[in-house]
């Protein structure tokens, strides 16, 4: 068959359409036109280390893909009005019916009684935004504690602090919007923060809520911030940070064949883009099944929210929890002076405290060069125990977070231990202080032993033989070692070379593959 | 190539499993969501509330709660004289009230004749604590003072033996804990007609007509006065120095009526502030709307709010979503 002939069979048009088919034909067509080819390759040949901790940065990403597609369905039942109405007496929720409720709460009950799938959504929305809080911890946990932020990527590890700061600003927006009692107490004590600032507090309070609390705008306000500006900012940074990622390239645990030089894993395409895209419908998966079977936020039993009414044991999304447990843990100081207050038990938790934290957070990359005095670039990892002091500091921090955080649930505890509330919270208050301080020597001395310890793991113990002797004497002897249980040193492996040719071919040309390992030089 | 195929098959099968997964869920989670059934169907007609059988009723909406029923002079007198205007009154053949109040509320007195039954039984379960004049011992031989019961009013005597707080299990406690009634609700009647004989005093059982509620002034109501300590969910909570408020889920009505009237232990007491048909209303919605809350979007977690969520989110949510990237990815 000549190249001119018409394709007839199914066959022949398929060779005439060339390797790629019609997929390669457009491809062409764009390429053409718009210079594709150059900037897929960069794309397709993106290396992605094979360890599963790089997978818990994608669980943030996916989970935000989650809250924006679950959100955007929000907003077409949710009305951002604090106007009040009266519930139609054929609610299908009767301690509600013929309520005077505002228009935010009638559109999230109406939204989760009437609307279908509404529920989900809104139960997937919120599970989605504990989950992915929870994973920007996590993923942030793994960059801290193995060394990831260091020069180059202190940036990254800016936008990254930045990205937590707002996902947390988010959550509290959203856990305001439906105006029931639960979150009106939120936005209340929200309020008394402000208002604890010295000097401009009161005038903070008044922008925030146009004129004292509560005032008749503020859901309005903080719907177009959590729906517009915060999740905007949130994808901007997003995209800063995986250009950064892409342009630094990843790092990696040291291993065979990897260096300073060259990054070993598997390529975007065709390896990770599927890896990722099965992990993407895991983690809807997981927000599907909390939404569906697990209920969270139940705005309908709590009712609308007034002023003058007030639930006890009623607490924040759980990333707030450090700062209402420091705010319950702190004693009442508070000092007036010159006619003016300044009440610390709500400035210093609520203020003073996260500033501390998110600063130490955002600064850290520069904290550890003060100590370590380390100027080099770093693209292998550390292993965790191999960097003890910050290991161990890493402990401490988290530790006294932790405590922070069970300390927001003092009452529940109480409760739940029949022991006194009282009790709890003099125990907490110590807690604070004895836990990190014993966190950081026992991880300290933890990380050295298992630096020293490394090599025997594993090991079996070698069993003893008893034997009598005729004076009626017992001995024990260790048995002989049995073959590989001697402490006999391992032959060096070569690296395999496969590795070794690409990592010369990479050299010359960019990026070479083979059997789904990829190598690419800085 | 091979190595490269095997990945990809490996890939391909977990791509797969994903969206079944996801697909499988969504699927489960349509019925939960498909627009929630009515939560109460029943539309209740409005009912009248009627005497006793064997006894004349007489109805005055001028009249209030007979003076002679309440003592002016000790302090818990008048702690459990609160009950609202009466229009019924309902009298037995010797002349006697044996129950008062209106359409939302009857309190009853137990039968005299029950007194004597009740004298063996106060002796038998009561005495060594309350002392056998039930004036209350005090703290001279023993751990705590035991308080008083005379003149406190049948509902009052009632409400800790049904609750099975009465007899007490350790005097000592802070709080006697609601517990398996020791004594059945006849014997808790006979005990208070006897108490209620050395010393006549109100309120009497309060008998609720939850028929005729309404539950949105109920919700209202008890966000404004209870949440604060019960929690807006009625699970309850902690409160200083060992005490509590406890769950409200298991209290019957008549239960939270006396609740309400005769304030028990820590609790105040709503006498003069709630009326008859608020008390009413915050009992149905108690008793219906928090005992069996409508927890149609899953698993309510005992109305425990954020603290059980987060629980899940971050013991089964991201532990979860770490294990899944565990398998995923390689462990070296
Ligand atoms: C083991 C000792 C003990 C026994 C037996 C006992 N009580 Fe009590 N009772 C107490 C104590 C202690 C208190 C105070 C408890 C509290 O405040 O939580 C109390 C409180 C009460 C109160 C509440 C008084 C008030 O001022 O509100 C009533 C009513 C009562 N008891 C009735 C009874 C009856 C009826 C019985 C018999 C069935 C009984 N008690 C048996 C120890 C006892
Ligand atoms: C100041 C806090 C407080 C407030 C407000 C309050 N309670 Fe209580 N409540 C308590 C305490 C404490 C107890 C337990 C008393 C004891 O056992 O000594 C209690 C007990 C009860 C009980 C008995 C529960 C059982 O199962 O034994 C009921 C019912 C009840 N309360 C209902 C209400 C209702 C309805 C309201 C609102 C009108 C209300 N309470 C307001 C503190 C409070
Ligand atoms: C940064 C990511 C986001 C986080 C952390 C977040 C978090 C939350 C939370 C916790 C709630 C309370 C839900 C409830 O229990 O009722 C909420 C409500 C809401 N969110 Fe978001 N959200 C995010 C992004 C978005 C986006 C992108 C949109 C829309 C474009 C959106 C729209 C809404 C709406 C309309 C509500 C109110 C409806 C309701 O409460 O039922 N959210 N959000």
């Amino acid at each position: 068959m000549t190249a001119t002939a018409t394709p007839r069979t199914k066959r022949q048009k398929k060779e005439a359409a060339g390797p790629y088919g019609n997929v390669g034909k457009t491809v062409d067509v764009l390429d053409e036109r718009l210079g594709f080819a150059k900037g897929g390759r960069v794309f397709m040949d993106k290396i992605f280390p094979d360890h599963w901790s790089f997978m818990l940065g994608e669980i943030a990403l996916y989970s935000f893909v989650v809250l924006l597609v679950t959100g955007v369905f929000l907003t077409l039942y949710f009305v951002p009005s604090q106007r009040l109405m009266t519930v139609p007496m054929d609610f299908p929720y009767k301690p509600l019916r013929g309520d005077t409720v505002s228009e935010a709460f009638y559109s999230t009950i109406n939204m989760s009684f009437n609307v279908r799938c509404g529920l989900l959504m809104r139960q997937m929305h919120h599970w989605a935004c504990d989950i992915f809080v929870a994973s920007i911890v996590v993923h942030m946990a793994r960059v801290f504690f193995t060394g990831a932020f260091r020069k180059p990527r202190e940036a990254n590890w800016l936008v990254g602090v930045t990205l937590l700061i707002l996902a947390i600003t988010n959550g509290f927006l959203g856990y305001s919007l439906p105006d029931d009692l639960v979150s009106g107490t939120g936005i209340r004590i929200a309020d008394s923060i402000m208002l604890s600032i010295p000097v401009i507090g009161s005038y903070v309070s008044f922008f925030v809520f146009g004129g004292t609390f509560p005032g008749d705008i503020v859901i309005e306000r903080f719907f177009i911030i959590h729906v517009l500006l915060v999740p905007g900012a949130i994808m901007g940074l997003v995209g800063a940070h995986l250009g950064l990622l892409v342009r630094q390239k990843h790092t990696q645990f040291p291993g065979k064949g990897r260096t300073e030089r060259n990054v070993v894993g598997s390529p975007m395409f065709p390896v990770f883009i599927f890896k990722t895209q099965g992990f993407l419908f895991m983690v809807l998966g997981a927000c599907a099944l909390l939404g569906a079977l697990a209920q969270i936020n139940p705005v309908w039993q709590f009712g609308q929210y007034y002023a003058a009414n007030i639930s006890y044991a009623v607490q924040p999304d759980w990333y707030m929890g450090f700062l209402d447990g420091l705010l319950r843990v702190m004693p009442a100081w508070e000092f007036n002076n010159f006619g003016y207050t300044i009440p610390l038990e709500v400035t210093f938790p609520a203020v003073i405290f996260p500033g501390i934290v998110f600063n130490i957070a955002m600064a850290w990359p520069w904290i550890e060069q003060q100590f370590t005095k380390d100027k080099q670039m770093h693209h292998l990892l550390d292993r965790p125990r191999d960097v003890p002091h910050r290991t161990a500091f890493g402990v401490a921090f988290f530790a006294l977070l932790a405590i922070l955080f069970i300390a927001s649930s003092t009452d529940v505890l109480a409760n739940f231990f029949h022991v006194s509330l009282n009790f709890v919270l003099i125990l907490m208050r110590v807690l604070c202080f004895v836990v990190p301080v014993i966190a950081y020597p026992v991880t300290y001395f933890i990380c050295i032993e298992l630096q020293g310890g490394g090599s025997l793991m594993g090991k079996r113990k070698r069993a003893n033989v008893v034997v009598r002797t005729e004076e009626g004497e017992y001995i024990a002897n260790p048995s002989d070692p049995r073959p590989g249980d001697a402490h006999e040193e391992l032959d060096a492996t070569p690296v395999p070379t496969f590795i070794i040719d690409e990592a010369v071919v990479v050299e010359a040309e960019e990026v070479v593959s083979e059997g789904g390992v990829k190598v690419a030089a800085r | 190539m091979v190595t490269m195929q095997k990945t990809l098959k490996t890939y391909a099968t977990r791509v797969g499993l994903g969206l079944v997964g996801a697909a499988a869920l969504t699927t489960m989670a349509t019925p939960f969501l498909a627009g929630a059934a009515p939560v109460h169907a029943a539309e209740l007609g409005s009912s009248h509330v009627s005497c006793p059988a064997g006894t004349t009723a007489k109805y005055d909406p001028e009249y209030g709660v007979p003076a002679s029923l309440i003592g002016e002079d000790s302090k818990t007198k008048t702690k459990n004289a609160g009950t609202a205007y009466s229009s019924i009154q309902c009298y037995d053949a010797s002349g006697q009230l044996v129950a008062y109040g209106n359409d939302a509320i009857l309190y009853k007195f137990p039968a005299s004749s029950l007194a004597p039954l009740g004298e063996k039984l106060y002796q038998q379960n009561c005495a060594s604590c309350h002392g056998t004049k039930a004036d209350g011992v005090l703290p001279t031989y023993s751990a705590g003072a035991y308080p008083a019961l005379r003149g406190l009013g049948p509902a009052t005597i009632n409400f800790w033996i049904t609750t099975g707080r009465m007899p007490a299990a350790d005097p000592k406690e802070v709080q006697a804990a609601r517990k398996q009634p020791r004594l059945n609700p006849f014997q808790a009647n006979a005990i208070a007609a006897y108490v209620n004989s050395l010393e006549p005093a109100t309120p009497g059982i309060p008998s609720v007509n939850v028929k005729d509620a309404n539950l949105t002034a109920g919700q209202t109501l008890y966000a404004l006065n209870c949440a604060a300590c019960h929690t807006i969910t009625g699970g309850g909570d902690a409160l200083a120095q060992g005490t509590y408020a406890p769950s409200l889920h298991v209290a019957t009505p008549t239960q939270v009526a006396e609740a309400l009237r005769i304030g028990p232990g820590n609790m105040p007491v709503f006498s003069g502030n709630l009326t008859d048909d608020e008390v009413r209303d915050i009992t149905a919605y108690v008793t219906e709307s928090l005992a069996k809350p409508t927890d149609i979007g899953g698993v309510g977690m005992g109305g425990l709010g954020p603290v059980a969520e987060g629980f899940i989110a971050l013991a089964l949510g991201i532990g979860i979503l770490m294990l899944v990237s565990f398998w995923v990815g390689e462990r070296q």
